[in-house]
Order: C-alpha cells, then structure tokens, then sequence
C-alpha cells in the first residue's frame, strides 16, 4: 500500500532556510558564512535574469528574435510605467525599477517550480527590499527638499489645531511603507505557495486511495491547475504592484504630493 | 555594441539615495542577526551555529 508510505509535512516547511555549505570561522567575532537554500535561489534567479538578457540580445540582427521583442515589449512596459508615474522628467530611475522588477518577477516564477524555493516567500528578502525602498526615497526626498521635506506631512489647508493629531496620522502612515510595501509581496507569495502545497498533499492522498476515487479526484484536479494559473498571475501582478508602488513613493519623494 | 560606452546610462546618481537605504539596511540586519542568534530562544537551537551546547562525545 502506497496509502501508508505517506508522510505529510507541515505546509511551511518549504519556506524553512537550511544551510547546504557552512562555514564558521572565529574572526570578526564569530563569522559564518552559509550557503542556504535561500541564497542559492537568489544567485540562480539573478543568473537567470542574465540569461534572459543575453538570450534576448539583439546582436545586429535585423530582425530579432521572438525573445528579443518580449524583452522589448517589457521595457517599454516599464518605462510607461516609470514616465506615467514618476512622470517624463525623471526617466533617470527607469533602470533601477526595470531591474526591481526582473529580480523579483522572475524569483516569483521561479518559485512556482515545485520542490524549489521561492526568495520572496522569505521575510528578510521581502522586508529588507522594502526597507531599503523606504530609506533610499526618504534620503531622496531629503536631499531634493532639505527640512522642506517634513511638509510632507502636513496635508496643505490643514487648520492649525488639527496639525498635530495630522502630523501623527501622515508619519505613522509614512512608516508604514517599510513594511507594508515588503508585507504585501511576502504574504501574497506565502498564501498562494501554502494553498498549492496543502491542496497538493490532500489530491496525492486522493489520488493513490483507489481507482475509482481518482477518476472523481480527477474534477477538484482541474481546479488545482487552474490555481497554479492563478499563482503565476499573482507571481506577474506582485512584482508589478511592488514597482508601481516603488514608483509612486519616489514620486512623493520627488514632488512632495 | 553594450555597455556603459554605448549607451552611458548614470548609475550613481539615481541609485546613490538607495545604496545609502542598502547599506543602512545591511547594518541592520546584520546588527538584529547578532541580537537575535544571543537572544535565549536561539542560544541553544542546534541550528544556531554558535550554539553553546555540549557536542556529543565519539561520533
């Protein structure tokens, strides 16, 4: 009986960062240096987004390649993106989100493989890019406006008794970019990989109880599918909502609302 | 043919706001990384690499 082989693990084991390589020396106080599973998925996600590159290059042909016009298509894409967003005189930060945007879209597909692992389901990978939006647009906004900057937070027509309650609203709103740009991502990933791992374990079960109850199972299959279709638009739309996002909040850093 | 000389795209400054937010991000991290491997919930996880219990003897 294949039925009593089963061995059924948490859902969330496959989020678990587990070293392959350690290294552990005792200089700079006590140095480890890991390869995790984490970190080899991030190097194949950023040699994979080189290969895409190399790949779709055009080397003078005249007429590209298929691949070459999907790259093309996407950035254009972005670029329409960063021009309607931050708006066409700031076309400067089109490669820093063109490359946001590759990195974590292809870690998002990547991690739909099965048996891999998916950077993003990682808290520290998606809150520390966050973080890192959120302390790079607040230097930014900083340096355009100086002290200028804190006018950010005071909606302008405000009366002046309500400033101060204002004044707390718009910083704790403020500050809750670092998290909730890294959260969204982080979360929508781990929902979607916890759901595909849960319902994939029950129709395993289905599927080797008898002939008979596989043929149904065959119907909540189909729905399975379907969901990995639906995982792979979220995959698409997360890396899509996270430069939106990237964008507007450059924006604000740039124009002050 | 590619890079910075046919196309001269700036990089520093764009990016220097967001080298400053990574670096600030890494000490961070990496600060919140020593607090947390000390805290007393991981001093003794055997997957804590410099955790402090007794290794078995012979094997």
């Amino acid at each position: 009986m294949i039925n009593n082989n089963f061995f059924i693990n948490s859902p969330l084991e496959q989020f678990e960062v587990t070293p392959f390589i350690k290294f552990n020396a005792p200089i700079l106080g006590d140095f480890n240096l890991s390869l995790t599973n984490l970190g080899l998925y991030a190097l194949i996600t950023v040699f994979l987004v080189l290969g895409l590159h190399i790949v779709a290059n055009n080397s003078h042909s005249l007429i590209p390649s298929k691949w070459s016009i999907a790259l093309e298509s996407a950035y254009a894409s972005i670029h329409a993106m960063v021009r309607d967003q931050i708006g066409p005189n700031n076309e400067i930060y089109t490669p820093f989100i063109y490359s946001l945007f590759f990195f974590v879209v292809i870690a998002n597909l990547n991690g739909n493989i099965p048996y891999g692992f998916t950077v993003t389901t990682s808290i520290m990978v998606a809150i520390g890019l966050s973080v890192m939006i959120f302390l790079g647009v607040t230097v930014l906004g900083l340096s355009i406006h100086g002290v200028h900057f804190f006018a950010y937070f005071i909606p302008s027509g405000t009366p002046l008794g309500l400033v101060p309650l204002l004044v707390l609203i718009e910083l704790i709103s403020y500050l809750a970019r670092a998290v909730s740009l890294g959260v969204r991502l982080f979360a929508n990933m781990v929902a979607g990989h916890t759901l595909l791992k849960i319902l994939s374990t029950f129709l395993a079960q289905l599927f080797t109880a008898s002939i008979l109850v596989a043929v149904v199972t065959l119907i909540p299959f189909a729905v399975f599918v379907a969901l990995i279709g639906l995982e792979i638009a979220v995959s698409l739309i997360q890396a899509y909502v996270f430069c939106v996002l990237t964008c507007s909040y450059i924006k604000d850093a740039i124009e002050l609302h | 043919m590619f890079g910075l000389r046919a196309w001269p795209t700036p990089i520093v400054k764009p990016l220097w706001p967001f080298m400053i937010g990574s670096a600030l991000t890494f000490a961070g991290v990496w600060k919140l990384q020593n607090v947390a491997l000390q805290s007393e919930e991981a001093r003794n996880d055997p997957k804590n690499p410099f955790a402090k219990t007794a290794k078995s003897g012979g094997h």
